[in-house]
């Protein structure tokens, strides 16, 4: 079935022709957004399944322009009463808004770029094919006498963006992920994987690694604070780099001169070995065609060999620093500290295995993910964090022992230009309720401070 | 909202469950920000919606649909019992609740001025000179004025034949500066960090605020701090303002309480905590000047209501008293496991969202001191003042804050501005160490971005919180 047949799609396109037609009559420009969210998830702890749950929304956001001024209302009803009655109250609200200096209308339509992020027989996923995968995990969790919690979830999310300039797209985009922690009496392990199809999740494998990790964790000594040697794997690499992604890729504070970037692009600022770009497209993640301006989405290039190449651009924050849209309009409800940022991040894997790694560690540390990450400084991209799921000290090329989780704060800049090696497969992962992605490879690093410890 | 409530009632007694119970609810919302002058963002936004909870063969199930009419709620109930049959066929004991009684009732936030009622005309003047105000400092690079209110009506029911009306209505305004020079980037917000503070208030809270009045000594210190010397690193005392110190009350404490994350129920998420069921009325959490409460009670609080979202009612309950750990936050499904009943802390956000352990608000409790009297008592150390980064790790026992700006304390005195400081210990060990609480300038703060769970919550608390002391802590600069 073409996707714009959809039973959704109709209802959806329906409801915006009828905001475009509306508001053609009552500003001078129009656009709405629409945004519908079916979320399914199967949550389990201590083996046993703690919450199951369907939830399912749809928003319809309104944005109009009356002679230079913005106003803007949503609501999640679609009778043409609801959609009438939004569309005057965006309209009121422009009547008080101090006029944009800068706001013309809306984009135009542009050729949409065709990708398939639906998956259809993930839609109709079960409770009880979903209870069953978590049944899986349990067992073989409960067969090594350890504790299993994570969930297993899936997501259909429908998107549409119209406005009276001729934009009018519509797309449907699923997910599925499953995450495990399993925990023994010390120690923890962790492992996910994130598909567009439910069925090609690898849960079987997911659970094996963190029952490994788990049982590796037991007897963690603790290790002095100190700069180390680290190998982050694909999780914790791809931690850092949505960090990375929100604030070095950030037009705003870039052109304003308060960006890691600013003054800097086209100059080799990261590993020579590091290759990062926004990889809508790419067919094995979560592929995207268009953005909350409904243009295009498209490959940019950001890193390319350690220098700085690209930014990404909405319509309007790009008119206004004169470059083109690279197809990052973020959702017109975002918080507004919430500023524009890459979706489908990718780091280029490189030729090194994990195996290869350790072995040619002589001293460090195995970190498989990170946990709380905060911001202590956004220019320089300094962060702190904890590791989680599994930390490991390694000696002349093995793993000797488990490490209690350590505090880390250390400049991710500095930490990428301190690259030893990169691994040999870029794995995609996925954050929570979240469609954005970040796919990224094990990274092997020469220092890497760690100023505390935790007691566990 | 009776009728489609009751109808899901009656639909889901008729297909046999053992308990359920629906909220049905309105949303509203208001938010305008001001960034340099220019409108960033003017919204109006509605919504509404059902959330339906069953139990069925051990097994919870939770459905929630935007659409009111009775076939859609109907097939909701139907996909509601097979995912809670779903949940009972992967157990490992038996689900026992804390008991519930039938409730009827209604409860109002209580409002002078109905913000909804304002002229957008008078809002917006408002913001427009908090942020003039703001731009006379020409190093002021960004400056950002913002206002948010909502409403949210909700009608609870549930098949032991409560009936809960609950009209909530949260205020918050805020102002920041961001200054540069071109090598740095400091920040100054009022009252807070996180878009200002919050109140379940009528618009006289905004009012009472005085954006326009604190605009100036907001720029410029934001200024000020590019010149400022790097805070000195090394364990020293640490007095902590309210604006911080409500934070640390809710990451290091307020977190640690969840009895469903001390029973490891968000192990595959956001953590557990350090303070197991075993540490219950036992451990010494800190000094003995140290008491936290719980309170859904509080007057003006964000996380105020008369019941919660289980139909339990609102209450008062110590966490740590002299500086024990004396109590949980829980509900109906956790509280049994450690032989209690429910502290009544199930929160949902909105309709869309299945009802979880929540902080209300979480309070420090005043103490003995004036402000003046712990600076003044204080030989050396480091007075801190509003947030700037947070992280803790999944037990809630290991941490670090960095704050906004701080001042270098000497002979009990202030005597000169530092920027880029951190600070960092564990749990236990930081609150053993507080030796002097204020009670003066003992106040509300509304924290809107309290995130839990998985689908992911994000949930108004509010902490009372007034200045502090803290000896021998690991102060930092980043």
């Amino acid at each position: 079935m073409k996707i714009q047949e959809h039973t959704v799609a109709k209802a959806f396109l329906q409801a915006c022709d009828f905001v475009i037609n509306t508001g053609q009559g009552l500003a001078d420009h129009i656009a709405c957004f629409l945004l519908g969210d079916q979320h399914t998830l199967t949550r389990y702890a201590n083996n046993q399944i703690i919450q199951n749950v369907r939830k399912q929304d749809h928003t319809m956001i309104v944005k109009v322009i009356l002679s230079g001024r913005i106003g803007m209302a949503s609501c999640n009803q679609f009778d043409e009463q609801t959609l009438y009655r939004t569309v005057k109250q965006a309209v009121e609200l422009a009547k008080f808004a101090p006029i944009h200096p800068t706001v013309a209308g809306f984009p135009e339509q542009e050729i949409i770029p065709q990708v398939n992020g639906c998956d259809e027989a993930t839609e109709q996923v079960t409770a009880t094919e979903m209870a069953k995968m978590v049944e899986m995990i349990v067992s073989k969790s409960v067969a090594n006498h350890l504790r299993a919690a994570g969930a297993v979830q899936v997501q259909v999310m429908d998107q549409a963006v119209a406005n009276s300039s001729g934009v009018r797209v519509y797309g449907r985009r699923t997910k599925a992920e499953v995450h495990a922690v399993v925990l023994g009496k010390t120690g923890s392990g962790y492992a996910s994987d994130t598909k567009r199809s439910f069925y090609d999740l690898q849960a079987e494998e997911v659970v094996r690694v963190a029952i490994e990790k788990c049982q590796l964790s037991e007897g963690a000594i603790e290790l002095p604070a100190g700069d180390y040697p680290v190998i982050l794997e694909q999780k914790a690499t791809a931690e850092l780099l949505s960090y990375l992604g929100v604030l070095a890729f950030n037009p705003v504070t870039y052109h304003q001169g308060n960006g890691f970037l600013s003054n800097r692009m086209g100059y080799r600022v990261l590993s020579e070995q590091l290759s990062i770009s926004e990889d809508p497209l790419g067919k094995e993640g979560l592929p995207d065609g268009f953005d909350w301006d409904g243009l295009p989405k498209q490959k940019v290039s950001l890193i390319q060999d350690g220098v700085a190449t690209g930014m990404i651009y909405d319509d309007a924050i790009g008119k206004k620093y004169g470059c083109k849209s690279t197809g990052n309009a973020k959702y017109p409800l975002s918080p507004s500290f919430m500023e524009i940022c890459p979706s489908h991040l990718h780091m280029e894997a490189g030729k090194t295995s994990r195996a290869d790694m350790i072995a040619q560690m002589e001293r460090g540390i195995l970190i498989t993910r990170f946990h709380y990450v905060g911001v202590l400084h956004s220019k320089e991209i300094l962060l702190t964090g904890m590791t989680r799921g599994g930390t490991f000290y390694i000696e002349n090329g093995k793993i000797v022992s488990p490490v209690k989780n350590l505090r880390f704060t250390e400049k991710i800049s500095s930490a990428f230009n301190q690259v030893v090696a990169v691994g040999d497969e870029s794995k995609l992962h996925s954050w929570p309720g979240s469609m954005s992605t970040v796919k990224a490879p094990d990274l092997m690093l020469s220092t890497f401070h760690f100023n505390g410890a935790a007691s566990h | 909202m009776e009728h489609i409530a009751k109808f899901a009632i009656q639909e889901a007694e008729n297909l046999g469950v053992e308990y359920m119970d629906v909220r049905v609810s309105q949303f509203i919302k208001e938010e305008i920000e001001i960034h340099n002058g220019e409108l960033e963002k003017l919204l109006y936004h509605e919504d509404q919606g059902i959330g339906i909870r069953v139990l069925v063969e051990g097994g919870w199930g939770f459905v929630s649909t935007p659409k009111h009419c009775e076939q859609e709620v109907r097939k909701c109930i139907v996909q509601a019992i097979e995912l809670a049959k779903a949940s009972g066929s992967v157990r490992q004991e038996n689900l026992a609740l804390s008991p519930i009684e039938k409730a009827v009732a209604e409860y109002r936030t209580s409002l002078k001025r109905d913000p909804f009622d304002v002229p957008l005309a008078e809002k917006m003047e408002l913001l427009e000179q908090a942020n003039a105000a703001l731009r006379v400092q020409p190093e002021v690079t960004v400056a950002k004025s913002m206002m948010y209110m909502h409403r949210e009506e909700k009608l609870f029911l549930n098949s032991v034949g409560s009936h809960i009306y609950q009209e909530t209505t949260v205020v918050g305004a805020g102002i920041q500066a961001i200054a540069s020079d071109g090598k740095d980037v400091q920040v100054r917000s009022y009252p807070n960090t996180f878009q200002g503070n919050f109140q379940q208030s009528g618009y006289e809270y905004i009012e009472g605020l005085g954006l326009v009045d604190e605009a100036e000594r907001v720029a410029q210190e934001a200024v000020q701090l590019l010149q400022a010397d790097d805070c000195p690193e090394g364990v020293q005392t640490l007095i902590l303002h309210g604006s911080q110190l409500a934070l640390q009350i809710h990451e290091s404490c307020g977190h640690a309480v969840e009895l469903d994350r001390a029973l490891g129920e968000e192990s595959g998420f956001v953590g557990e905590s350090f303070l197991t069921s075993d540490c219950l009325d036992h451990f010494q959490y800190g000094s003995e000047i140290v008491h936290l409460t719980a309170d859904a009670t509080t007057e003006g609080g964000v996380g105020t209501y008369l019941y919660d979202d289980e139909g339990i009612a609102a209450q008062r309950t110590p966490l740590v008293e002299d500086g024990k750990f004396v109590g949980y936050l829980s509900g109906r499904d956790t509280a049994p496991r450690i032989h209690k009943e429910s502290s009544g802390a199930m929160r949902a956000v909105g309709w869309q969202n299945v009802p979880i352990v929540r902080m209300t608000n979480v309070h420090l409790e005043p103490g003995d001191f004036t402000v003046d009297e712990i600076i003044s008592t204080t030989e050396s150390g480091i007075y801190m003042e509003g947030i700037k980064s947070w992280s803790i790790d999944d037990i809630r026992y290991n941490f670090q804050f960095g704050c906004e700006i701080a001042w270098e304390i000497r002979d009990g005195k202030r005597i000169r501005m530092l920027k880029n400081p951190f600070y960092t210990s564990n749990s236990p060990e930081f609150w053993s160490q507080c030796d002097a609480i204020a009670h003066d300038d003992w106040q509300l703060w509304g924290v809107p971005n309290c995130g839990k769970g998985e689908p992911f919550q994000t949930i108004f608390v509010s902490h009372g919180a007034s200045t502090a002391r803290f000896r021998q802590v690991q102060i930092g600069v980043s």
